[in-house]
């Protein structure tokens, strides 16, 4: 392209500000990569290889940026903290390298009965309960240098994002994704994922909402609050980074209209309030299906929301929520198993439809894990195929 | 710290103490309630792995 890195970071960063804008065409499409572990098969280590070793972990991320072109990724080889995870002696990691398969198992620290204690004191909780739980040796005579040493995992791994990350934009012209502002995670997502479990927080919806909402109050007091105080003081967009907040979401999946309305679209909304009054924008990854939602994000303006969706129709989320930026649509199913010619006519497709007007960023449907998460020959022609196409204005 | 020193983390308020000050880590000693919030933060993080 004849670009310093600089400079191409720079023209990145406003590709994807423009499309998420959605209020200017961007120069061309801008292509993100979703890919997670498929990386390290497709560069040709063992999983456990590059989790263990930040070196090859580099060397990974920079290969598919080199190889693919892509203009963004949302996993710069940290989506999995194993070797911190290895450092406490836990066991919820399982990598399987015969199968190329990373496992995580679903554990819930807290029980319902325990809801008081939690809400009374959460660290003193964590403490003395949670951290026991999930890790036997926590306890009376636990190691100092077990502690020490996954201190300094942690430090290593907090060490390697900052270094990739500049890597990756001083080096090979990747700009910064998310901006460092002040982070509302939204409770529940929290509550899902650790302290009740998926299976914990099914029940509790329906059967002992009391304790849910108590659970959540002291996440709320302790964290989303003053995290949503935070970024309402902040001025705007950081012209910087390419979104203003990104988040995942999850626990939608789980709920009923009625749940959702209780228990999640409070929170999320508080967010994105401030976000639409900063003129921010912000990425959301819809795990699983969102559409069922989708009124709940028709009135905001064009401009704040950019959505990755996994199950849904990119097609109809456009029709749907016209002032939506989309990122995604590529579906990893065809890039694994389809031929050349049916990738290259869906990226076209995706492109022409939702593309032509801008607000739309080629990217895949799901997080690439597998080997079978996308064929490389295909992969690099739907890559190069992005670069250089321009769609027509409708 | 020794590396074979053992800690008691049963009592939350007295570990944090006692982890605070033997610990090693880049913020200094003059400065506790930086490293209990650097300790509560870590601990934080790692009940999530």
């Amino acid at each position: 392209m004849g670009m310093t890195p600089k400079e191409l970071a720079a023209y990145r960063l406003q590709l994807i500000r423009d499309a998420s804008g959605m209020q200017k065409k961007p120069d061309r499409i801008p292509n993100i990569s979703f890919f997670v572990t498929w990386k390290i098969l497709d560069a040709g280590y063992k999983l456990t290889e590059a989790m263990n070793d930040y070196d090859i972990m580099e060397k990974v991320v920079r290969r598919h940026m080199e190889v693919y072109h892509f203009d963004q990724i949302f996993d710069v080889g940290i989506r999995n903290a194993y070797r911190v995870s290895q450092a406490m002696k836990s066991s919820s990691y399982v990598i399987n390298d015969e199968a190329e398969v990373v496992s995580y198992k679903d554990f819930a620290y807290c029980k319902p009965e325990e809801t008081e204690q939690f809400a009374a004191n959460y660290y003193k909780y964590l403490w003395e309960v949670g951290m026991p739980r999930k890790f036997s040796w926590w306890g009376k005579d636990a190691d100092l240098s077990t502690i020490q040493n996954a201190y300094n995992e942690q430090n290593k791994f907090f060490n390697f994002a900052f270094h990739i990350k500049n890597v990756l934009r001083d080096e090979l012209g990747i700009p910064f994704n998310g901006a460092p502002n002040p982070y509302a995670a939204i409770s529940m997502e929290t509550v899902l994922a650790y302290v009740f479990g998926m299976r914990g927080v099914a029940v509790m919806m329906r059967r002992d909402k009391a304790r849910l909402h108590a659970v959540l109050d002291a996440l709320d007091e302790l964290f989303f609050t003053p995290q949503l105080e935070q970024l309402k003081k902040i001025d705007g967009p950081n012209p910087d980074y390419c979104f203003d907040y990104i988040a995942a979401l999850l626990a939608h999946n789980f709920m009923s209209p009625a749940q959702w309305e209780e228990f999640y679209w409070p929170y999320l909304k508080k967010v994105l309030d401030v976000l639409a009054e900063k003129k921010c924008n912000c990425a959301l990854f819809m795990e699983g299906a969102m559409l069922r939602f989708a009124d709940y994000f028709k009135d905001y303006p064009k401009g704040l929301i950019t959505i990755l969706p996994e199950q849904d129709d990119v097609f109809e989320l456009r029709k749907t929520l016209p002032n939506v930026a989309i990122l995604g649509g590529m579906k990893n199913a065809l890039l694994g198993r389809g031929t050349r010619q049916e990738c290259l006519d869906l990226a076209k497709r995706l492109i022409d439809e939702l593309g032509a007007d801008g607000g739309y960023m080629f990217s895949q449907d799901k997080m690439g894990s597998y080997r079978n998460d996308a064929n490389p020959e295909n992969l690099k022609a739907v890559c190069d195929f992005v670069l250089e196409y321009t769609p027509s204005q409708h | 710290m020794r590396m074979e020193e053992k800690i008691d983390l049963t009592n939350f308020e007295r570990s944090l103490e006692e982890l605070a000050e033997k610990l090693e880590m880049p913020i200094p000693k003059e400065n506790m309630e930086a490293r209990k919030a650097a300790i509560l933060a870590f601990v934080n993080f790692m009940i999530t792995l």
